[in-house]
């Protein structure tokens, strides 16, 4: 069947009605007998379903043939049978199935597996199955209640992340709800056979529930898709992409200089720089920005004015204002009347009431500890200011209160959130020693910060880094005209 | 590339349609190249040269011959059809010698010094036709400071692709230098990978290109060099 007559209508996948699972066995082991086990403490309300050609009943459920035998048409079936059982098995859903999702390998990414590949390939041609895949971990999607780990949220997030890798799926969705990142889907497309990456964020851009979207990706089979997706979507919502496998291959064989010249890093930065799209080399700065994008999302993704810094750690603001400069961000200079009613905040010495502001732990207790509420309140009220930064090192509060200090500022700054204009950006950095208590009360800011809309972050660097990602994308839709959504 | 054996040497004539052939297509999508004329190796017609204006220059055309200056097969600031005679006859005495199947002698109008630029295109597997952008000589060669785009590009990706070069300042004109006209520039880069583009409307057939240099006078922008690659598809459909 042609490729564009069918189905582009990814609803049947990312909130699938009927679902059914081939290859679960009567032994329960399988990665089938896992997804039944993830579906039942998921909540997914459709209909489940069983193909097994022996057994009556796998764990509870009764179990069919054929996709014939089963009384509705499935909307999706996660098949992990062994390869060669593939081909015939898409054969046989052909009217019967909207998506299936191959976890099986053995195709096109082993010498051995080509043949049976192109078999896979000739039945899709027939078909009109839409098939993700083959090798590949599975779909985690949040309306539609399917997951490919245990203990995943369900939120309303409007994230959404394609990946080829499908170890890197489950590092992704699992750290990043850890971050407190709200996924709609996480979806590992394997090899691609037939629906990949860029109809996949095709279908993200154009869908107003999702609102940030990540890709990783290694090679992509139809990069000129992708590039006239992203590329009609006028970077409106924040694009990240996550490259693999940019270094080593080196430049084609090529007749011409400019042939020679052409690497696989100069393609995909050609693609970001044109699109408005963010390239990154790392997980850490993947998830990070996707963090701030969950806070920021859409026309909110939009970085102008300075920095103010705010904390405490000399050096460590100094070092910051570094960072902050190699992203092309400078620190905000207050006007005289701010600093004049800084000047005026009950703060022992040691303070310094410029930008960065440093105000040591122990000066935080001044005025029955409202210190950094009533620095705070003054710098509200600074004009031209894109982004207020407070870092903590942790450590040191943990040190005098346990960490109740820590929180108060942390409460002072939602506070002057809820104040300011949404054009401000407010970010929290929770920085500790790696010491379990330290570690873990910043973890706890994570999750804290992200529900309350306010990104958090390990290290001022990594606030650098992703800021200067959001200033990045603002300077391309000012340079080219485009407001966002 | 130093040490290795050149990849061109091998390539079959016909992946390659030579600088005249290639010049023409550049031509025909509203570039500039030098005004010129052809000699054939056995019956050189040197009164079709009058219509030239002098100085012009020499090179020879052979598929044998790839470094063309450095084994004497190129005559620069020719100011005579007697110039030209004598350097004829100088070539052609040297290609004999090495044994080299010569197809003709290409005689250009020397262009004026200006800014040297180069602009290629190249056709990903994935995705398409790619344009490239740099400062001529050691800029591209050493440096590597190019700047790619996917076709077409936009009057914005143009400007983009020429303040991504470290050597930007160069090219406007740094030290006391000439200063290349930016409209010119913009618009020699739309005219090889815009909507109307050589390099999309080529994009059946075309693989590589490189325009090295092309020089810009002024508001002139004129393709001294020109190299065109087949692809594959085309070349053994021929």
């Amino acid at each position: 069947m042609p490729a564009e007559s069918r189905t582009k209508d990814f609803s049947a996948l990312l909130r699938p009605k009927s679902v059914a699972i081939v290859g679960a066995s009567a032994n329960g082991s399988s990665p089938g007998n896992r997804l039944i086990k993830i579906l039942a403490g998921s909540g997914f309300a459709g209909n489940l379903y069983v193909l097994h050609p022996k057994t009556d009943r796998i764990d509870g459920i009764k179990a069919y043939r054929s996709f014939e035998e089963m009384p509705e048409t499935i909307d999706y079936a996660f098949v992990c049978v062994p390869a060669a059982a593939v081909p015939d098995l898409v054969k046989n859903a052909h009217g019967r199935v909207r998506f299936m999702q191959v976890m099986t390998s053995g195709f096109g990414e082993t010498r051995e597996g080509v043949e049976l590949n192109e078999r896979l390939r000739a039945e899709l041609r027939g078909s009109d199955v839409r098939l993700l895949g083959p090798n590949c971990i599975g779909m985690h999607t949040s309306a539609g209640r399917i997951g490919f780990i245990e203990n995943a949220s369900y939120g309303k997030g409007s994230t959404a992340v394609v990946s080829q890798s499908g170890g890197l799926s489950i590092d992704i969705l699992r750290r990043g709800q850890q971050m407190g990142i709200e996924f709609s889907s996480v979806i590992s497309v394997g090899n691609s056979l037939d629906l990949g990456a860029s109809e996949l964020i095709g279908h993200h851009l154009a869908d107003p529930d999702v609102r940030a979207i990540g890709l990783y990706v290694e090679n992509v089979g139809n990069g000129r898709q992708l590039f006239e997706h992203l590329r009609r979507a006028r970077a409106r919502k924040p694009v990240v992409i996550l490259k693999g496998g940019m270094t080593g291959e080196g430049s084609r064989a090529a007749a011409s200089h400019t042939g020679a010249m052409a690497e696989d890093e100069r393609t995909w930065r050609a693609l970001a720089d044109q699109t408005g799209s963010i390239l990154v080399g790392d997980l850490s700065v993947f998830l990070n920005l996707l963090g701030l994008f969950q806070a920021y999302p859409s026309e909110t993704c939009d970085m102008r004015g300075d920095v103010v810094l705010v904390g405490n750690g000399g050096g460590a603001s100094v070092i910051a204002a570094d960072h902050f400069a190699r992203q092309g961000m400078s620190l905000h200079e207050f006007s005289d009347d701010i600093v004049e009613r800084l000047a005026r905040v009950d703060v022992p010495a040691g303070s310094s009431l410029r930008n960065p502001v440093d105000v040591p732990a122990n000066a935080l207790r001044g005025n029955n500890g409202r210190a950094m509420s009533d620095i705070l309140s003054v710098l509200s009220e600074s004009k031209g200011v894109g982004a207020v930064v407070m870092h903590l090192n942790l450590t040191v509060f943990a040190g005098y209160d346990g960490g109740e200090m820590a929180d108060n500022a942390f409460n002072a700054l939602v506070r002057m959130r809820d104040r300011l204009a949404s054009s401000t950006k407010v970010v929290f950095v929770a920085r500790s020693d790696y010491s379990i208590g330290a570690a873990s009360q910043s973890l706890a800011f994570r999750k804290k910060g992200i529900e309350l809309g306010i990104p958090v972050f390990d290290e001022l660097g990594d606030v650098a880094v992703a800021l200067g990602a959001m200033k990045h994308l603002s300077s391309f839709r000012k340079r080219r005209g485009i407001a966002a959504d | 590339m130093s040490g290795a054996r050149n990849p061109l040497a091998e390539t079959p004539e016909f992946w390659m349609p030579g600088e005249v052939k290639s010049k023409a297509l550049v031509e025909k999508h509203g570039l500039r190249v030098p005004t010129g004329a052809l000699l054939s190796p056995a019956n050189p017609d040197f009164d079709a040269l009058g219509r030239l204006s002098f100085p012009v220059a020499m090179k020879i055309l052979s598929p044998d011959i790839v470094h063309k200056s450095d084994g004497g097969f190129v005559a620069l600031a020719l100011q005579s059809v007697d110039d030209v005679r004598a350097a004829f006859e100088k070539m052609r005495l040297q290609a004999s010698r090495i044994g080299a199947p010569v197809q003709g002698y290409l005689v250009e109008e020397m262009v004026p010094k200006g800014v040297e630029v180069v602009v290629g295109g190249v056709a990903d597997p994935s995705f398409g036709p790619m344009i490239m952008f740099g400062l001529g000589g050691i800029y591209v060669e050493v440096f590597r400071d190019v700047s790619f785009r996917i076709c077409p590009i936009c009057r914005a990706d143009a400007e983009d692709m020429i303040n991504a070069l470290a050597s930007r300042p160069i090219l406007e004109g740094a030290r006391g230098g000439v200063a290349a006209d930016r409209e010119a520039l913009v618009d020699l880069l739309l005219r090889v990978g815009g909507e109307e583009g050589i390099l999309m409307r080529e994009r059946a057939i075309m693989q590589e290109l490189d325009l090295n240099p092309v020089i810009i006078n002024d508001d002139r922008c004129v393709v001294v060099d020109a190299r065109v690659v087949l692809k594959e598809s085309q070349a053994n459909a021929r």
